[in-house]
């Protein structure tokens, strides 16, 4: 490597470790958001309580009861009489659910399920109610699927995500977020402070070169958001079991191709914006707050009025997004993501391509 | 044919002119600097000052005119001008949250030093200037008389022909700016010709020549004495207020 990048590069590392704000930055958000959205913004429920009348007291009700707490959802069966009890125990918080089984649950069950099994939920909190109907039927649908009732399976299954378990769904989001945070803000406001502080024009004047500066000033962002991607992706399979069903290789390929393309908006920003505080607010502004609530990251794209997903469609984390879940979580071939991975490409060369026209005529006046 | 022989300006520009849109920063400048001498730019705020030294330094493209500089022809050896000069600005001068020693070792690489030469040179400049023992402090704690010292010395790390100076004492008390002189005179007595731009009128006087700019156009230059005595003043101080009065 050219020794006055390499002086650059080593320059930028001590900044960084030098600054605990930029190096908390850093590390300190990947690490709270991947922990709040993984343990604190849950979007599934565990500690399920469920009130039980059982008035056949058979197997199939027997069955299903243990199936419930074998699941990681469900921590406690209460048995109660009469219906009429349960009206206490859900204003005390004590249950969630109640299910109730009817007569002759095993006989009927032979013929067809409807009106044999209710199962009553909480109205006041429709959201939270919802998810556990979902987990009790399929908890329920399960059941029948194994045992030998082959007339009333339910048709319940979740694709991709046999667990129910959607703690991890939000991984590529948190990642998407983190990268163009690290890539395209710190770069723009590293690049801006050079300007600011006037020592732009003494690189400028040295024998060093526009594009050696740049590379200098951004490789130290390259390693350490290549970094954070890995610590992103180390703590979600710890800690929330992600499985990595695709090549490993296409999925670098891919966090590679987007902490480029968040870098090359960084130097874009920079030669807009002329001062550290105008870099971060753009970069907080039209890049982060759009990301989160546009990429899908969030809030679902398809019901999104039409001019949104318009806007959704030039977020690049929404394609980022969309690569990310097909490798990792249905372990697509670059075949299978080929579309969200050439229109991040495009983007990428876009970017890389504006930045150094606008940078060459910007240094000229 | 390039001419060999040794030629005495360092420095020649030949009407320059540049314009951004309709404006011009410069009109029709001619001027030469000769080697090894202290030569002063002078001019208010935006008389021309910034961009003309810019020009000459590689750092931007003439609109017209001829700028040699050693010999090199800006247009199209910005990249040889920019190995063989230094550049030192009141605007900026050392990275505060890097040691000493750091500020010196990254100027000293991106002017190409070898590690060696860094440690052999950095180690001969801090013990000259007293901060050895201050190597490894941060700039943003030491004194402002110190860190003059050791931007000047890192603008002349790697032996440069001429080192432009931008208002280098700007914001500076007597003192300071005194022994920066001094650092001057030194670099200066080593053949480093010195091209320098000031706001202070006793600094003017320091200089070998001197060149005021007034609205992107030369309007005196010549030896500070010689000024003097054409235009029948006792200071330059008092010809710099004379010729900004002439303009309005």
């Amino acid at each position: 490597m050219n020794r006055r990048v390499w002086g650059l590069i080593k320059k930028e590392f001590t900044h960084i470790f030098r600054d605990k704000r930029t190096l908390f930055m850093i590390f300190g958000i990947p690490l709270v958001e991947i922990l709040l959205f993984g343990f604190v913004i849950r979007t599934d429920i565990s500690n399920i309580k469920v009130g039980v009348v059982d008035m056949t007291q058979d197997q199939v009700s027997h069955d299903i009861c243990n199936k419930l707490l074998g699941s990681t959802y469900f921590s406690e069966i209460i048995s109660v009489d009469k219906i009429s009890d349960a009206d206490l125990l859900f204003r005390e918080n004590r249950i969630h659910e109640l299910i109730i089984f009817g007569k002759e649950l095993e006989k009927e069950t032979t013929n067809r399920l409807g009106g044999e099994i209710s199962i009553i939920l909480d109205g006041s909190n429709p959201t939270v109610s919802q998810l556990i109907l979902n987990y009790t039927n399929a908890v329920i649908s399960d059941y029948f699927s194994l045992a030998d009732y082959k007339d009333i399976v339910p048709q319940y299954r979740m694709v991709y995500n046999e667990e129910l378990n959607s703690t991890y769904m939000f991984v590529p989001g948190v990642m998407a977020l983190v990268l163009l945070l690290i890539s395209a803000m710190m770069t723009a406001i590293t690049l801006t402070k050079e300007k600011e502080n006037h020592s732009f024009e003494m690189l400028l004047i040295s024998p060093i070169r526009p594009l050696e500066v740049i590379i200098g000033k951004v490789t130290p962002y390259l390693v350490l958001s290549l970094a954070n991607g890995v610590l992103i992706l180390f703590l979600s399979k710890v800690l929330f079991g992600l499985p990595f069903l695709g090549s490993n290789l296409l999925l670098f390929a891919i966090i590679l191709l987007y902490v480029l393309l968040s870098l090359s908006i960084g130097i874009f920003i920079s030669v807009v914006a002329d001062t550290q505080i105008v870099a971060m607010l753009f970069s907080l502004v039209v890049l982060l707050m759009p990301t989160m609530l546009l990429s899908g990251f969030i809030f679902p794209i398809a019901n999104m009025p039409w001019p949104l997903q318009l806007i959704s469609s030039i977020m690049p984390a929404r394609w980022f997004i969309i690569c990310f879940k097909g490798v990792v979580i249905q372990g697509l071939g670059i075949v299978g993501v080929l579309k969200p991975f050439l229109i991040l490409l495009g983007m990428t060369l876009f970017f890389m391509i504006l930045s150094v026209k606008r940078y060459n005529t910007h240094l000229d006046d | 044919m390039k001419k060999k022989v040794q030629n005495n300006y360092v420095i020649e520009v030949s009407n320059l002119c540049k314009k951004f849109g309709a404006f011009y920063a410069n009109k029709i400048l001619s001027f030469d600097v000769k080697r090894g001498e202290i030569f002063g730019f002078l001019g208010a705020n935006g008389a021309g000052k910034t961009t003309a030294m810019k020009i000459i330094s590689g750092l931007q493209s003439p609109t017209s005119g001829e700028v040699n500089v050693l010999d090199y022809d800006v247009y199209h050896e910005a990249e040889k001008i920019k190995k063989v000069i230094g550049y030192m600005s009141q605007k900026f001068s050392l990275y505060e949250d890097l040691s000493v020693w750091e500020n010196l070792r990254f100027f000293a690489g991106i002017y190409g030093l070898s590690r060696k030469m860094i440690k052999e040179k950095g180690e001969k400049i801090l013990h000259h200037l007293d901060l050895w023992e201050h190597r490894k402090e941060l700039v943003r704690d030491i004194p402002l008389g110190w860190k003059q010292k050791l931007a000047f010395s890192l603008a002349t790390i790697h032996d440069p022909k001429i080192v432009f100076l931008d208002e280098p004492t700007g914001g500076v008390d007597p003192y300071v700016r005194r022994v920066f002189w001094d650092q001057i005179y030194q670099a200066q007595a080593k053949g480093i010709t010195i091209f320098v731009t000031t706001h202070y009128m006793d600094e003017a006087e320091y200089c070998d020549r001197i060149c005021i700019l007034s609205q992107g156009e030369v309007v005196a230059y010549g030896a500070p004495e010689k000024l003097k005595k054409e235009y029948q003043v006792d200071s330059i101080d008092q010809l710099f207020v004379l010729l900004a009065r002439n303009v309005e």
